[in-house]
């Protein structure tokens, strides 16, 4: 018999108290597995879609972190044209619309000519007129739509002339219209959510040969000079500072606090009470000669175990949620449930800490017991 | 008996309560290897007040406790000699109650740096003198109050102590079982002459032991 198989025999003697206590922290871990995996699964499906579109810049609105509600200037476009790195420019304007009372879906307005239809298979046509439509494969699946039959975006009807099939959840999920219709119907003319931008990565400066990095920061330096109002950053530097992901991460971290909170005191309370309870059993031990740096470890190893099985269950329960809310028909055409094995390592990483740290006031209070008083406690 | 004491008490003096409470009063005693003791007393004597000061389990007011030459303090602080010299005996058992007589019995054992298969044939030896082979993967919650106290024996038999501090092991135990308890300590202390300090207020136990002292208010008689 070793330390650990003590401590887990003396949790397993208390299933009650251990079982409520897991089911405690297993919540807490539960709420910070949902909400960060939430957080992370759309950050995901953002970076996902800018590498599928070989985004490596993206210019829009400066000042306004809101994909939603920025808009800029179209014509912007034949400015930055003129810088010869630049391989590609497409628009993109970006809305939401309801399908009905209880499902939205992405609507993008794309450039008929748009480069980016060549990343999607699409079954059936491209756009050739105003009132078309291309529809996710993800949302004609969940609408019953096939090619043929009509779709409200907006209030105003479009035929469907093509399914497409996107390595994106976001796109996938999504409708595809052209460009200027979009614009019309958002009251929008002229405008523009973002420009993705493609760099040609292979260049020379001041005679020396560059790196893709070096040439996507020069392109940006660039269009910055030549268009001060706008704002140019690199696609992983967009998602870190959208700012709905980034109060979503906000909040999800926030909660997650508040709930690792209040998993180490619930461990707490549990390792001092059983302590209390064990006051006479530590005191032998004391007595026959252990050390107390192993009662230490003793009292620190359950706690750790709690930690530990409270993990595992907050990572199933988590994971649980997640596909549970990953059904709501705002989230379904989204992304799905990404299973993240290095996310899943560092929540049982935590899962420990958050163990070890509970189990510190207790063993200290085990180790501070006196045996002759221990041993009347009885 | 002409044996160098094993254990030398001079001038004990005890205290409680910031001195209202006197416990022990200038006690004087030695015990001798080998020896089987019982300090015999009512309650509040000062009879396991004086036990727990010999087991180093609290520390006296005044006066001094030789373990053979040394201080007791001196002796304690030592790592591991409580664990390799000295073995208790408690009223109430104190066993684990989610271990198995097995289990309960290697306790002390895990604090010792030895092979794990070592360790297990020390604990099975240790239940073979108590006589419990038969339940050895037993829960103790499964055994009688004269079982339990002879796993609580075996566990303080199991690093081979010197001396066994016992505090009131048959209060407990009903007269048959107390008795067959006594007839183990007593064969204990022949076949491995290990030294026994028993405390009890049985007047049956002295028949059991060596030699006897009776404590009352705090003094030896």
């Amino acid at each position: 018999m070793n330390l650990p198989a003590l401590a887990f025999k003396n949790l397993w003697h208390r299933k009650i108290r251990t079982g409520l206590t897991i089911l405690g922290v297993g919540t807490s871990i539960a709420v910070f597995v949902s909400l960060v995996g939430l957080a992370s699964i759309f950050t995901d499906a953002f970076r996902q879609m800018y590498k599928l579109r070989q985004t490596d810049l993206v210019v829009r609105e400066k000042g306004n972190f809101d994909f939603l509600s920025s808009g800029i200037d179209e014509k912007y476009v034949e400015r930055i044209q003129q810088i010869p790195e630049v391989l590609s420019i497409s628009k993109i304007l970006i809305d939401f619309s309801a399908a009905n009372s209880k499902n939205y879906f992405l609507v993008l307005g794309w450039e008929q000519d748009s480069g980016l239809f060549s990343k999607l298979r699409i079954v059936g046509r491209t756009l050739q007129r105003d009132n078309e439509a291309l529809v996710g494969a993800a949302l004609v699946k969940k609408l019953k739509k096939q090619v043929g039959d009509s779709i409200e975006v907006k209030g105003a009807w479009f035929t469907i002339v093509g399914v497409f099939e996107s390595k994106s959840m976001f796109e996938e999920g999504s409708v595809i219209i052209a460009l200027d219709k979009l614009q019309k119907i958002k009251k929008v003319p002229g405008k523009v959510t973002l420009f993705n931008l493609t760099i040609q990565k292979h260049g020379f400066s001041a005679g020396r040969p560059v790196s893709g990095k070096e040439q996507i920061e020069r392109v940006r330096s660039l269009i910055t000079k030549l268009l001060p109002d706008i704002d140019v950053r690199g696609a992983e530097e967009i998602i870190s500072v959208d700012n709905s992901l980034a109060s979503f991460l906000n909040f999800a971290w926030a909660v997650s606090t508040v709930a690792f909170i209040a998993a180490i005191l619930g461990i707490i309370n549990t390792m001092v009470t059983s302590v209390l309870e064990q006051t006479s059993k530590l005191g032998i031990l004391l007595a026959i000669g252990w050390r107390k740096s192993r009662i230490l470890l003793l009292v620190l190893d359950e706690s750790i175990f709690l930690g530990l099985l409270g993990g595992i269950f907050g990572l199933i329960l988590g994971y649980g949620i997640m596909n549970v809310l990953m059904l709501s028909p705002q989230l379904q055409n989204i992304s799905r449930v990404n299973y993240n094995f290095i996310f899943m390592i560092k929540v049982i990483l935590v899962s420990l800490l958050v163990g070890f740290l509970s189990g510190i006031y207790p063993a200290i209070r085990a180790i501070s017991i006196k045996p002759i008083e221990a041993l009347r406690y009885e | 008996m002409n044996e160098q004491p094993l254990i030398r008490v001079v001038d004990l003096s005890r205290y409680y309560q910031d001195g209202r409470v006197l416990a022990l009063d200038r006690v004087n005693l030695e015990i001798t290897q080998g020896e089987f003791l019982v300090i015999k007393g009512p309650s509040g004597s000062g009879k396991s007040t004086l036990l727990h000061l010999i087991g180093g389990l609290d520390l006296p007011t005044r006066g001094a406790i030789y373990f053979k030459d040394k201080t007791i303090k001196e002796v304690y602080r030592r790592r591991g000699f409580r664990l390799n010299h000295l073995g208790f005996v408690f009223q109430a058992f104190y066993l684990w109650p989610m271990l198995n007589v097995l289990e309960n019995v290697l306790l002390p054992l895990m604090e010792a740096s030895l092979k794990q298969q070592e360790k297990l044939q020390k604990a099975k030896e240790a239940i073979g003198l108590v006589d419990l082979q038969d339940k050895m993967y037993s829960s103790v919650n499964n055994l009688s109050t004269g079982q339990r106290q002879r796993v609580a024996i075996a566990r303080a038999l199991v690093m081979g102590p010197q001396l066994i501090l016992a505090d009131e092991p048959t209060g407990n135990l009903d007269s048959k079982t107390a008795e067959n308890i006594m007839n183990l300590f007593r064969m204990l202390n022949k076949q491995s002459r290990v030294t026994i300090v028993m405390v009890t207020h049985e007047e049956k136990a002295l028949e059991f032991s060596d030699r006897w002292i009776k404590l009352s208010d705090g003094k030896v008689q």
